[in-house]
């Protein structure tokens, strides 16, 4: 199991590029971890363009299945529905 | 000198003379403006007014043109003295901070800002609030109305955004105009046989996109739509029509004027914020 802070991520980058460093780090974890957790602390918004280069892409590349790995921490409420909605949208 | 009047604030009359002043003027030709708002009341001003106004003035502005406004009127008074227009295009400045706390002023949009626009209203809505509320929609839908722009709207630096705050209602009333191509145009350069309404319908659809840039999915104004609290507008009006919508009813007219760019209007009633949650984990074991 390994913890990725998207705060830390999302520091010095504008959303696509955060959203396609998160996807890189997902995809290097990916077949050696059980799973990914994405720790949200001090995370407000999760624009598209931001879900659009992470998870968009994994959903597109490897499927919607393909998400069982991750798992969100310090998840506001909103964030979490609005994660499902997206999830919901875009697969 | 040529005047520019406006008489009234009803949105078709105002962003129609808007338009006709837009057309009246492509080219150097003229040396000088005065705008002039005579018999119009501040208090009528909104967002919407203001956006284009100042899209407007920017269109001139790169024409070298001397532009004024009329301060004898109130709306010019108001426009140079609490909104510190003159700022903007003598002085250079992307926004000006005014003291009134129910008005978040004028930004120019400019793709090296677009995120810290929103980290702009985030602070704001911290400061100003100082509630526990969850208010992270906000942010969220002005930072995905900044992007629209700058991925689809060749507006090339002629946009802003303007924000105002009714305290008795509770309602923040979001405005972002650009003098850009158009969701129409945009819409047409991979549907090429849609019309305006038709192209502000799929251009609100979650999933559609022109995929000017390689981030874009079609999310965007579906989240804007989504940010807007049901019991308020959203208003999207560009080319030759307008789409509003409330709840879950879409309602798209034809114009009988060419808007040559993009207006987003929408409102948002902070009293439908909860407080904010945090959970544990989100997983996806439901999938």
């Amino acid at each position: 199991m390994c913890t990725i802070n998207i705060a830390y991520i999302l520091k010095d980058s504008d959303y696509p590029t955060a959203g396609a460093k998160l996807y890189d780090l997902i995809i290097a974890k990916y077949d050696t971890e059980d799973s990914i957790t994405l720790d949200l602390v001090d995370v407000d918004a999760l624009p598209s363009m931001f879900l659009n280069t992470s998870i968009g892409k994994l959903i597109s590349d490897k499927g919607k299945m393909a998400l069982k790995k991750i798992r969100f921490s310090n998840i506001t409420k909103s964030q979490a529905e609005r994660i499902k909605d997206y999830v919901a949208k875009v697969s | 000198m040529l005047t520019l009047t406006f008489h009234t604030t009803n949105k078709d009359s105002w962003l129609s003379k808007i338009m006709e002043y837009r057309n009246c003027i492509q080219s150097g030709d003229c040396d000088a403006v005065i705008f002039t708002f005579p018999g119009i009341e501040v208090k009528n001003l909104k967002p919407v007014h203001i956006v284009s106004l100042a899209c407007l003035i920017e269109h001139i502005n790169r024409f070298n043109v001397n532009i004024k406004v009329d301060r004898k009127t109130a709306v010019g008074d108001y426009l140079y003295r609490t909104l510190k227009f003159r700022e903007y295009w003598a002085g250079g400045r992307d926004h000006s901070h005014i003291e009134d706390e129910n008005i978040l002023n004028l930004w120019r949009l400019k793709e090296e800002q677009k995120e810290l626009y929103g980290n702009e209203v985030a602070n704001y809505l911290k400061t100003k609030f100082k509630s526990d509320k969850d208010l992270s929609a906000v942010k969220l839908s002005i930072t995905e109305a900044f992007y629209n722009v700058c991925d689809h709207a060749d507006a090339k630096g002629n946009a802003f955004s303007f924000i105002l705050f009714d305290p008795d209602k509770q309602i923040l009333q979001i405005a972002v105009c650009d003098f850009g191509i158009g969701i129409g145009n945009s819409v047409r350069t991979i549907l090429p046989y849609v019309t305006d309404e038709e192209a502000l319908r799929k251009a609100i659809e979650p999933k559609f996109t022109v995929r000017s840039k390689v981030h874009n999915s079609g999310m965007g104004l579906y989240t804007i739509r989504g940010s807007s609290t049901e019991d308020q507008n959203m208003l999207i009006l560009s080319n030759g029509a307008f789409l509003m919508t409330k709840g879950e009813s879409i309602r798209t007219q034809k114009m009988d004027f060419e808007f040559q760019g993009t207006l987003v209007y929408y409102k948002i009633n902070l009293n439908h914020y909860e407080v904010a949650e945090t959970l544990d984990i989100l997983d996806f074991d439901y999938l």
